[in-house]
């Protein structure tokens, strides 16, 4: 029975230490503060792909991902001053990147068409259909068909790394909720990769 | 005891926050087959996302990075280029203000009767001139010897146009609120 499974699941690396000869970002947030473009630079540098890329799970569209990317390190540098740095700058922001995107293309969602999703063949075991690297990618294709509000809170969970307090904070909801979120998201997954697999085996499609 | 369900979301929270399992939920597993399938698959699909979320990013423009500090550069000029204008435009209201200020006390005091105001300077100009001028205890009696009247009857007269002279002051210098 597991009982363990720590490292393994979206490991809090929301804020790594970027390395020894590398300003942490909180470091790099009060150079700006003292007014450093450069070091503002070295932010976006690290983190303008990490926002591009949650943008681009928000919006469905690589020119409106970039865009949005924009506008948010934008906002970021004309409200450095308000950043505390006794929190974490990751957190703050994708605080700003999500209320950038906020009623930016809600309504649209890229469709996913499920039936590309590999059909068990030649009487395989379903339990291996997603065994394999290429295959789990399938759960993000499937991801993506869930409502915006879960893909967002499963991109930033396990895409970003980021714990249900500071997922919570960025989505702008109550630490419980996000729980409650991430239990639904889950869940409709498990649904939606449950006619593909067969009742029973969802526990092993995704080992 | 506790139903399933309930079970089930504390086991969630347990994958969510990466935590082991509490012994009794441990021995709830070992009892209940249901909510060991449900916890396995739960935690089986958050492994997934995480081992495979590397694989959905993808690498923005490599021109989005320069485009976004050219962005903040601009706005760095355009704030500057604001602060100049809020800066001019708060000069030259300030002036204003000041001027206005200047003009209404200054009118107030100007004269209604046809004064304008370098001849008003002028005016004053005359009496502070005239202040110099005024005679002394001994000029006053070497004068009071050729005086066709007697003294009093001069001073009186004196008294009288300074009086006047005065009155006019009044009505055409200070503001209505001090009359």
């Amino acid at each position: 029975m597991p009982n363990s499974h720590s490292t393994e699941i979206g490991a809090d690396a929301s804020e790594a230490n970027p390395g020894p000869d590398v300003p942490s970002p909180g470091q790099l947030a009060l150079e700006c503060q003292a007014g450093s473009q450069d070091a503002f630079a070295l932010l976006v540098a690290q983190f303008h792909e990490r926002v591009y890329n949650f943008l681009l799970a928000m919006t469905g569209r690589p020119q409106d991902a970039e865009d949005l990317t924009q506008e948010t390190f934008l906002k970021a540098w004309q409200a450095i001053s308000r950043f505390d740095p006794r929190f974490s700058f990751s957190t703050w922001i994708f605080t700003i990147a999500k209320r950038t995107s906020f009623n930016h293309f809600r309504s649209y969602r890229p469709s996913v068409e499920l039936s590309a999703a590999p059909e068990p063949t030649d009487g395989s075991d379903p339990s291996s259909v997603l065994s394999q690297d290429e295959d789990r990618e399938e759960l993000w294709r499937l991801a993506r068909t869930l409502e915006p509000k879960h893909y967002q809170v499963l991109w930033l969970r396990y895409g970003e790394g980021f714990s249900v307090e500071e997922l919570a904070k960025i989505a702008g909801v109550y630490p419980i909720y996000a729980r409650v979120l991430l239990h639904r998201a889950r869940g409709q997954l498990a649904k939606l990769l449950e006619p593909k697999t067969g009742r029973g085996s969802r526990a092993n499609i995704t080992q | 005891m506790m139903p399933c369900f309930l079970y089930r979301r504390k086991l969630s929270a347990h994958v969510d926050a990466n935590l082991d399992l509490a012994p009794t939920l441990q021995r709830h597993l070992g009892r209940c087959a249901g909510c060991r399938r449900f916890y396995e698959q739960d935690l089986s699909i958050a492994r997934s996302l995480a081992r495979s979320a590397d694989k959905e990013r993808v690498a923005p423009s490599p021109f989005l990075q320069p485009r976004i500090m050219a962005a903040i550069e601009r706005s760095g000029r355009t704030a500057s280029a604001h602060r100049l204008v809020r800066r001019l435009a708060w000069a030259i209201g300030a002036a204003a203000v000041l001027m206005l200020a200047v003009w209404a006390t200054y009118d107030a005091r100007l004269p209604r009767q046809g004064l304008t105001k370098p001849e008003l300077a002028a005016a004053i100009q005359e009496l502070a001139a005239l202040e110099t001028k005024l005679p002394n205890d001994q000029t006053l009696r070497t004068w009071s010897g050729t005086l066709d009247k007697p003294l009093d009857t001069e001073m009186v007269s004196i008294l009288h146009d300074a009086r006047s002279a005065a009155q006019a002051l009044v009505n055409n210098l200070l503001p209505d609120s001090l009359q």
